[in-house]
C-alpha cells in the first residue's frame, strides 16, 4: 500500500491541527496542568538543587573549621609491644622514656621510631597510635650470625654481635647457649661511629656461607669456632676472595666466595672419607681450588 | 541507541471508543503495552454529533490507556469511518515513448501523473491514495519497466472524506493535547489484521460489522480495489429486537447476545424465552422464533445491500478466498450462514495474528489492532527510508574522505 504525496494539498494532513489550544474536557485540562506542573517541578527541582549546591559551597567556604577525624585522644595508658626476635619490654624501658601525662596525640611517633632504630639490634620499628590511649610498637630485629670480642675503652673485654648485613651491635636478650653457638669473627677492622660501629659489608658474603652451614649442615656448623675472610670486597668473578673457618674437627677450612653449596658438599665428603679411614681430626682443608681440594691430615690414629 | 517508539491507535466508534498503546521495537516488532476503553457518546456512524460528549469519552479512553501503559501519549493513529467516506478509482495512461516499445521509468511517471491529475473536490480531503495494478496493453503486470508494450495504464484508489467531519475528529484528539500522526480508514485497518498477503492476492472481501456501520474492503491481486460502508451495524440488530418485542435496549442486547441467531433455526423454534426469568411482575416470555425472524431479516438486508453495492466486483474469479467477517457484529450466531447465502461466497471469521494477547483476540478489536499494524508498517518504511538516506550521506562523506 503506497501513499503518494503529490496530492498533499488535498490530503487530510493539510488540515491544521491545533494541539496547544485550550483543553475542552476536564481530563485534558488535568493532563495539561499536571504536564505543566511536572515540567515546572523539574525546573524548580533543578534550580533548588543548584541553589543548595551554591549555598553549601559558600557556607563551607565562610564557616570552615578543623575536623578531628581521629576520635578522642587520651593520656597513654599502655604500650602494646611486639617483636620477631628476643627484645622485650625491659629493653624498651631502657631505650625510650615517655613522660607521664603525655597524650596519644601529644607524642611524636616519628621521633620515637627514629629513637628505636638507633639501636643496632633493631632493623625496623613501627609505631602506631591505637585510640583512645594505646601505643603500639612493632620491632623487626637483626639476626646475629657472628660474634666479635673487643676491648672497650676501659680495657675490659666486650662481646659484640654481627648481623648478616654486617651491622655490629651489643646483643640484648640472647641466651648464653645461643651465643656460644655463634662463631667468632677475627681479622675484622672495626670503625667507630657516634652511634656505635660502622657496618662491615663483607659480612654479607660470609653470612651466605654461614646460613647454608647453619641450615643444611648443622652438625658441621656447631664445630665452627672462628671465621675470618680476605679480599672479599675486592673479589670479582668468584676468584680471590676467601673465607677461613677454624673448626674443632679441623685446623682450618678455606672456602672461596663461589658456590658455597658445592664446597660444603666436598667438605662433607672429606669428613666422611676421613671417618671411614679412622681419622678424627684433620689439619688444613682448602676448598677454594674450584675443581679439587687439598687436605692436610693433622693426626692419625 | 534504542529505536523503541510508543504509538497509540484510536478508534472512535458508535458504541465505544477504544485506544490501544503499542511499543514498536527497532521498527520491526510490536508489543502491546496498554489499552483504554470508554462507552461512546455524541458519535453516530463515524460522525461527531456532540463535540463535548465525544471529547469527554475519547479523552477518558486515552487517559486510561496512558495509565495502563505507564506512558504519555503524544501522537496517535486514528481510524476513520462514516457515510462521508467515498472512494474513487482513477486510471491514468501513457503511450510508451521509445521506438522499441520498452517501458521506461519516464513512461511510468507519465502514467502515474495522469492518474493523479484527477483531484478531489474542495470540500473533501484525501485519506488514502493507494496505487493499484499496472496494465500494459490490457494485461495486468506487477512492474512494467523493461517490458514491451504500447500503452501503459495505472490505477489509483483514492479514499476521501468530508473535510469538516475529518476536522471534527482531529479536533477531538487535539483537544487532549495529542497530535494525529496518520489516519486510516476502518475497513483497511481491519483488512490489515484479518487478511494476510496471500489471501489479499487470491482475492478477499473483508467485512467489519461494527455497532453503527459495516465497513468493507475488497482486495484483488493483492490490491485494494474498493472500500465502502453500509450504514447498518450491530446496534440496528439490537434496535430491531427492542422495537419488535417492545423491550428496553439493555434487554434487547441481552436477547441478541444470548439467544440471537441470524438464521431461523428450526430446531428450537417453539422454545420460550423469559424476559427476566424470575416470574416477577412484568416478567413475560417470548418465542425464540420472533428473535430469529427479526435478526434474520436485518442480516439479510445487510448482506443484500452489500451485494448490491459491490455489484459486478463480486466476481468468483477474483475472490478466491471469499469473505472474511470481523467486528463485534460478527459475533451474532450463524451470521456467516446468511452471508454465504446472500453473497454466494465462502465465509469465514477473521482471527487475530498469534502475537495478539488473549484478551484482544475478540473481533471487535480488529480495527484498532489493524491501526497498530498499519503504524508498524509505516514506522518500518520510515526507518528503511532514513537508513537509505543515511547510507547516501555516508557515501558522500566517504567520497570526501577518499
Amino acid at each position: 500500500m503506497a501513499r503518494k504525496t503529490k496530492q498533499n494539498d488535498r490530503s487530510w494532513k493539510s488540515i491544521k491541527q491545533d494541539v496547544g489550544k485550550k483543553p475542552v474536557t476536564k481530563i485534558a485540562l488535568k493532563r495539561k496542568l499536571f504536564g505543566g506542573i511536572h515540567t515546572t517541578g523539574l525546573i524548580m527541582s533543578a534550580l533548588l538543587i543548584f541553589a543548595l549546591l551554591v549555598g553549601g559551597i559558600s557556607y563551607f567556604n565562610n564557616n570552615s573549621f578543623h575536623l578531628n577525624l581521629t576520635g578522642p585522644s587520651k593520656e597513654i595508658g599502655g604500650i602494646r609491644f611486639a617483636t620477631d626476635g628476643v627484645l622485650n619490654k625491659n629493653w624498651l624501658r631502657n631505650v625510650i622514656s615517655i613522660k607521664k601525662g603525655t597524650t596519644l596525640m601529644g607524642l611524636d611517633i616519628f621521633e620515637l621510631k627514629a629513637q628505636l632504630e638507633t639501636d643496632g639490634q633493631v632493623k625496623h620499628a613501627k609505631v602506631e597510635r591505637v585510640f583512645p590511649k594505646t601505643l603500639k610498637i612493632q620491632i623487626t630485629e637483626h639476626r646475629p650470625v657472628l660474634k666479635i670480642a673487643i676491648k672497650n675503652k676501659r680495657g675490659k673485654n666486650e662481646l659484640l654481635l654481627i648481623s648478616s648485613s654486617g651491622n655490629i651491635y651489643k646483643g640484648f636478650g640472647f641466651s648464653n647457649t645461643f651465643l656460644n653457638t655463634l662463631p667468632y669473627l677475627s681479622t675484622a677492622r672495626l670503625v667507630k661511629t657516634k652511634a656505635g660501629y660502622k657496618p662491615i659489608p663483607e659480612i654479607n658474603e660470609v653470612s651466605k656461607l654461614l646460613e647454608i652451614a647453619q641450615d643444611r649442615y648443622p652438625k658441621l656448623y656447631q664445630n665452627w669456632k672462628v671465621v675470618s675472610y680476605k679480599n672479599l670486597n675486592k673479589a670479582s668473578m668468584n676468584i680471590g676472595g676467601i673465607i677461613k673457618v677454624k673448626s674443632s674437627k679441623s685446623a682450618e677450612i678455606t672456602f672461596n666466595n663461589g658456590n658455597f653449596e658445592n664446597q660444603m658438599n666436598k667438605l662433607t665428603g672429606i669428613y666422611h672419607e676421613a671417618y671411614k679411614r679412622g681419622i678424627k681430626k684433620l689439619g688444613k682443608i682448602d676448598l677454594s681450588l674450584n675443581q679439587s681440594a687439598t687436605l692436610q691430615v693433622a693426626n692419625r690414629k | 541507541m534504542s529505536n523503541n517508539k510508543i504509538i497509540a491507535a484510536v478508534e472512535i466508534g458508535t458504541s465505544k471508543i477504544m485506544v490501544i498503546v503499542g511499543e514498536i521495537v527497532d521498527g520491526q516488532s510490536l508489543n502491546i503495552i496498554g489499552m483504554g476503553e470508554c462507552p461512546s457518546e455524541g458519535v453516530r456512524k463515524g460522525e461527531i454529533l456532540d463535540y463535548r460528549a465525544a471529547s469527554r469519552c475519547t479523552h477518558a479512553a486515552i487517559e486510561e490507556a496512558e495509565r495502563s501503559s505507564g506512558t504519555k501519549i503524544e501522537e496517535v493513529y486514528l481510524s476513520q469511518t462514516g457515510k462521508h467516506l467515498q472512494d474513487t478509482f482513477n486510471r491514468g495512461s501513457a503511450q510508451v515513448s521509445s521506438t522499441d516499445h520498452i517501458v521506461s521509468q519516464n513512461d511510468l511517471n507519465r502514467a502515474v501523473a495522469d492518474a493523479q491529475s484527477r483531484v478531489v473536490p474542495d470540500d473533501r480531503s484525501l485519506i488514502h491514495y493507494i496505487q493499484n495494478e499496472f496494465a500494459l496493453d490490457g494485461r495486468i503486470v506487477e512492474t512494467p519497466i523493461g517490458l514491451s508494450g504500447k500503452r501503459l495504464e495505472v490505477g489509483y484508489l483514492s479514499v476521501h472524506g468530508e473535510k469538516r467531519i475529518i476536522a471534527d475528529n482531529l479536533r477531538v484528539i487535539n483537544g487532549y493535547g495529542t497530535f494525529v500522526k496518520d489516519m486510516i480508514v476502518s475497513s483497511i485497518a481491519s483488512g490489515c489484521i484479518v487478511a494476510d498477503d496471500s489471501e489479499k492476492k487470491a482475492g478477499v472481501l473483508v467485512v467489519d460489522i461494527g455497532s453503527g456501520t459495516t465497513d468493507y474492503a475488497l482486495y484483488r491481486n493483492g490490491y485494494i480495489i474498493k472500500t465502502g460502508l453500509i450504514p447498518i451495524g450491530g446496534d440496528h440488530f439490537t434496535n430491531d429486537i427492542c422495537m419488535g418485542m417492545r423491550i428496553d435496549r439493555d434487554q434487547a442486547e441481552k436477547f441478541k447476545i444470548e439467544f440471537g441467531k441470524a438464521i431461523i433455526d428450526k430446531t428450537d423454534l417453539s422454545e420460550n424465552i423469559w424476559l427476566r426469568g424470575d416470574l416477577s411482575i412484568g416478567d413475560r416470555s417470548f418465542k425464540r422464533k420472533s428473535i430469529y425472524q427479526i435478526l434474520n431479516a436485518r442480516t439479510e438486508e445487510l448482506f443484500s445491500l452489500l451485494k448490491e453495492e459491490l455489484g459486478d466486483l463480486l466476481n468468483p474469479k477474483d475472490l478466491g478466498i471469499g469473505v472474511i467477517l470481523t467486528g463485534g457484529g460478527s459475533r451474532l450466531k450463524a451470521i456467516d450462514v446468511v452471508a454465504k447465502e446472500q453473497l454466494g461466497f465462502d465465509v469465514k471469521f477473521g482471527s487475530a495474528p498469534h502475537w495478539v494477547t488473549h484478551n484482544l483476540r475478540e473481533p471487535e478489536y480488529s480495527t484498532t489492532l489493524g491501526i497498530l499494524h498499519f503504524a508498524l508498517t509505516d514506522e518500518h518504511q520510515r526507518i528503511i527510508k532514513t537508513s537509505k538516506q543515511n547510507k547516501f550521506v555516508d557515501k558522500i562523506f566517504d567520497l570526501f574522505k577518499a
